[in-house]
């Protein structure tokens, strides 16, 4: 028994440790790194109490795909553009405290409403082996007595990306790019500044030479005589 | 005193430091990078993985192989045109051999000119051998490299049986060839001939017809045939685009309207079309090999020894008195060509290759200028590359089909 | 405390770690022969008989070498970086079952580290982890290149993971169980279609599933045609171009490896594992990854490489959906019931 109650404590004091580093360190990917590592901990705790699934999604979900989408706009950002680098935003700074002793204050009401007094939960043990372990127990309760919230939460999901695919809609790319093109410059042959290319007149049609298929729905002409060393393009319509 | 332990700053340009935003991010590609064949540096600006901006940064292989031509006697110089596009360099001892025979006004016996076509399309089928290998290996198909590498060792076993060197051949001289052609050369070209429609049939298996590879090819880097025009590209890059012009049907020489064969043009434009059209180009001048082998004399003079302006012939300087002085002259002081310019243009394996030369009389030029294809070419890689993705810069780069000593010269 | 199974496991897992490290070993040898055959070259022979003490070699070399640590670099996660890397690569492998419980020394000896019931769930969850190796060493190393094959990697794995955890989902839906030690009883069994008796492998009945499986399997280990993270021609190795010597080594080891497990993984999933004629074992297990290894390095040496963009395409727009549509209807057989499956 001695040896289980060890390893909680040192999963536990992992974790606590990690969490704390997570608001510790200066550096946000590190930060990062630090909640992965109290969310790595936090499963083993899971595993412990015999909740694997829940374990496993936690390290699926959170670990694998949350905060690898963190890091990845985190990789992005630049030291200098964080607000702690401008004097931080007292006013932010002030509701985050506010709102982490709310949340202090629910996860204790939480606790002492229910584990200390002992009260059971709606699944003790012996209802979870009858329908043939915790996974079973889960998909019954989410797909029955949940089902309601769950359709609410994919619906708001949907929404969700639906609203994150307009807002950085390729629209937005394409006037940036405009841009850029405008200010383009190459600084081999033109002046820079100096819009590179004005298509020429119009060039003439192709002319009837023998055609070959080359693979790939293209078909190459094979143009045979000097004749037409012309500046005529094989083709018709002009693309891009 | 410059600090190696900060990074190098980047010079922008005025305008491009006011569109910087923290958006982009600039990435120098090259001079140390697998994929920009040698030495080519490209300033990417990047938004993602889309390229906004792109400068290629040329000059990490130039050694002056212009200035050079300035302070070398007329003959002297063949060896440094090996050397600008080392991948085909009979093609570029053909563009100087013609311009200077051309200020001389010499013309090549028809035994050598038709053995300068053959050693010349050797070359470009070499070329774009390797031109295919890197640009597959570019975008990811490993073993087309090591099958068009196999395969182009056959075309440098020719060249090697025929004038002793592989890569730097120093193979054409001014009006002809001095040495004697192996009997069993024209074996050994037949043979190759043979081999070569099999193996660009094996290469087109692994690639023509691969979706990856159609979608990786397929509408990137796409020239419109004016803006081809605009840029003045030449050679597979313009004939993608669809442009009717090779400088063997346009200006002949050598003697190429003899020859029975087809200048392939793409229909789009795009990476894929001048893979098509270079692949066809292969074909095209295994056909021309064919025809120059039916046609070559099996004998004859290989050198235009009735010139003035060429070494006399050994035989000739230990039996006459005016051909030895000729020829302690000639390798003593070099020979005169008359006063004029000349630029003369050979149709290269990645377009037109012409040499400028200015003689003011004397035994080296006064000035020498290589139009390189290679060089012009590469200025429409930032055309290409706007609105690309990385990955593409490497694709485009490598259809673009250059060789840096020819860029750099 | 009954210590006896968890020092039985641990045993057993050590021994795991040990065969894969050298299947790990002759795999690199195996790739560079295989691909130099495919390429018509010979491939290293020098090293000992046909070259097989070339991985040998190569380990003594990489560990010699100096471990060089760039001055921009965010050094402690540089330095972790690849640890991580090579420690999440074998766990996958705990939970694959490689035979029927045998009996050594009188005792009852179950041939694989742990049975839990979220075993393939297990799997998923360590092949997610397994990209904070890349991520982080990418992030690290103060390279742009690198900085770029981070951020490709992280794209990559995500959607991936995604048609990887969907395929499987049919599977679940047919056998009603995560752990792999049951989703194998049920492949043992005979599947019987129209007179003809056939293994139960999901292989059969799931056959979309497989393929979708070995699509994104590639794609989680960063192989031909999906290496994107590591593309030698465009980012020059990508993540992990600042790394040197033995750091280097454990990104090596960590693909290697997990190559191994995502083939032994398959081939426990679709082609019945050590089930096979004759006598099943678990050689039968060790032809089937083969087949799977084979089937990478042929892929590297055939395939060129997708672009971002399309890569991102094709797991959204294609693989998902198929991967959503496969659900549905096995979904929809197993409520009706057609067959006996």
């Amino acid at each position: 028994m001695a040896i289980e109650v060890l390893i909680f404590y040192l999963l536990a004091g992992v974790a606590i440790a990690a969490a704390a580093g997570v608001v510790l360190a200066r550096n946000p990917v590190h930060s990062a790194v630090s909640l992965v590592l109290s969310f790595v901990n936090v499963a083993a705790i899971y595993v412990m109490l015999r909740a694997e699934f829940l374990a496993v999604a936690q390290v699926i979900v959170y670990t694998g795909a949350i905060i690898v989408l963190v890091l990845f706009v985190l990789m992005l950002v630049q030291q200098q553009d964080l607000p702690e680098f401008h004097g931080g935003r007292p006013l932010r700074r002030a509701v985050g405290f506010l709102l982490g002793l709310v949340l202090l204050a629910e996860v204790a009401a939480a606790i002492l409403t229910r584990s200390l007094r002992g009260a059971p939960g709606s699944w003790p043990p012996e209802a979870v082996a009858a329908v043939g372990g915790n996974i079973q127990a889960i998909g019954r309760e989410l797909y029955s007595v949940y089902m309601l919230p769950i359709q609410a939460t994919a619906l708001l999901l949907l929404a969700a990306t639906v609203g994150a695919l307009f807002l950085a809609r390729p629209e937005l790319i394409e006037e940036r790019l405009a841009v850029a093109r405008r200010l383009f410059t190459i600084s081999l042959a033109h002046p820079r500044g100096v819009d590179p290319l004005q298509p020429v007149a119009e060039l003439p049609g192709p002319h009837d030479n023998e055609r070959k298929p080359a693979g790939g729905d293209r078909v190459l002409v094979m143009a045979r005589n000097a004749e037409e060393f012309t500046e005529q393009p094989a083709w018709g319509e002009i693309r891009r | 005193m410059i600090d190696f332990t900060q990074p190098t700053p980047v010079l922008l340009s005025e305008e491009r430091q006011i569109t910087e935003t923290r958006r982009e991010l600039v990435l120098n590609m090259g001079p140390q990078h697998p994929s920009t064949h040698g030495v080519l540096r490209v300033r990417l600006t990047l938004e993602g993985e889309m390229v906004v901006a792109c400068d290629p940064v040329i000059g990490y292989l130039h050694r002056g192989v212009e200035k050079l031509g300035e302070s070398h006697r007329y003959a002297q110089i063949v060896p440094w045109t090996d050397r600008t596009d080392y991948v085909a360099a009979p093609s570029n001892n053909l563009g100087y051999v013609l311009a200077v025979e051309k200020l001389c006004g010499i013309e090549a016996p028809e035994r050598a000119q038709y053995w300068r076509m053959i050693m010349a399309e050797l070359a470009r089928i070499a070329s774009h051998l390797v031109w295919l290998g890197t640009h597959a290996l570019d975008i990811g198909a490993l073993s087309v490299s090591l099958y068009t590498f196999r395969d182009r060792e056959l075309i440098l076993d020719i060249f090697e049986k025929f004038c002793g060197a592989r890569l730097t051949t120093n193979m054409m001289e001014i009006g002809g060839f001095s040495r004697q052609i192996p009997p069993a050369l024209p074996e050994m070209v037949r043979d190759f001939c043979r081999y070569l429609p099999k193996a660009i049939r094996e290469y087109e298996d692994l690639l023509t017809e691969n979706p990856i590879w159609l979608a990786r090819t397929k509408g990137v880097g796409i020239v419109e045939p004016e803006i081809a025009i605009s840029y003045s590209l030449t050679g597979a890059c313009l004939r993608g685009s669809g442009v009717n012009y090779d400088v063997r049907k346009a200006m002949p020489y050598l003697l190429y309207d003899r020859i029975d064969f087809a200048v392939p043009l793409g229909t789009h434009g795009d990476v894929y079309d001048r893979y098509l059209v270079r692949v066809e180009e292969m074909r095209q001048s295994i056909r021309i090999i064919e025809q120059c082998l039916d046609q070559v004399p099996a004998d004859g003079p290989l050198m235009a020894y009735e010139s003035n302006y060429v070494i006399p012939p050994h035989e000739r300087v230990m039996t006459t008195a005016e051909d030895m002085q000729r020829h302690f002259i000639w390798v003593i002081k070099g020979f005169s060509p008359p006063k004029g310019e000349v630029y003369h243009a050979v149709e290269h394996s990645k377009g037109e290759l012409g040499y400028y030369i200015v003689s003011d009389g004397s035994p080296i030029p006064y000035r020498m200028r290589i139009r390189s294809p290679d060089f012009v070419n590469l200025q429409s890689l930032p055309y290409m590359a706007q609105g690309a993705m990385l990955a593409d810069v490497v694709a485009l780069i490598g259809t673009i089909d250059i060789v840096l000593g020819s860029v750099d010269r | 405390m009954d210590w006896e199974p968890l020092i039985v496991s641990y045993l057993f897992g050590f021994v795991l770690l040990n065969v894969l490290l050298l299947a790990m070993a002759y795999m690199t040898w195996l790739e560079r022969r295989l691909v130099a055959f495919f390429q018509d070259r010979i491939g290293p022979n020098r090293t000992g008989p046909f070259g097989l003490l070339q991985p040998i070699a190569d380990a003594v070399k990489l560990i010699s070498k100096e471990d060089i640590v760039p001055a921009n670099a965010d050094r402690l996660v540089f330095l972790v970086a690849p640890l991580l890397s090579f420690v999440l690569a074998p766990l996958g492998a705990l939970v694959v079952p490689f035979g029927d419980a045998v009996t050594v020394f009188g005792r009852q000896v179950n041939l694989y580290v742990i049975d839990i019931n979220v075993a393939a769930l297990y799997f998923l969850a360590v092949g997610s982890m397994g990209v904070y190796g890349i991520i982080l060493g990418g992030y690290a190393s103060g390279n742009r290149y690198s900085l770029l094959g981070a951020l490709r990697s992280t794209a990559q794995v995500i959607s991936y993971e995604l048609v990887l955890g969907l395929s499987l989902v049919g599977i679940f839906i047919l056998t009603g169980s995560l752990s792999l030690v049951d989703i194998l009883r049920v492949q043992q069994r005979t599947l019987v279609l129209g007179g003809l008796e056939l293994p139960n492998w999901f292989l059969l009945s799931q056959p979309l599933a497989f393929v979708l499986f070995l699509i994104a399997a590639v794609a989680e280990t960063n192989r031909a045609p999906f290496d994107l993270p590591e593309a030698e021609t465009e980012l020059i190795a990508g993540y992990f171009t600042e790394y040197s010597g033995f750091r280097f080594s454990f990104y090596f080891l960590a693909e290697y490896i997990n190559m191994i497990v995502v083939s032994l993984i398959a081939a426990t999933l679709f082609l019945g594992g050590i089930d096979g004629p004759f006598v099943d074992g678990v050689w039968w297990l060790a032809v089937k990854a083969f087949i799977f290894l084979f089937f990478y390095v042929w892929l590297r040496a055939t395939l060129p490489r997708f672009r971002y963009d399309q890569l991102m395409g094709l797991a959204w727009k294609v693989l998902l959906p198929l991967a959503l549509i496969n659900i549905g209807v096995t979904g929809l057989v197993r409520l009706w019931g057609i067959g006996a499956l």
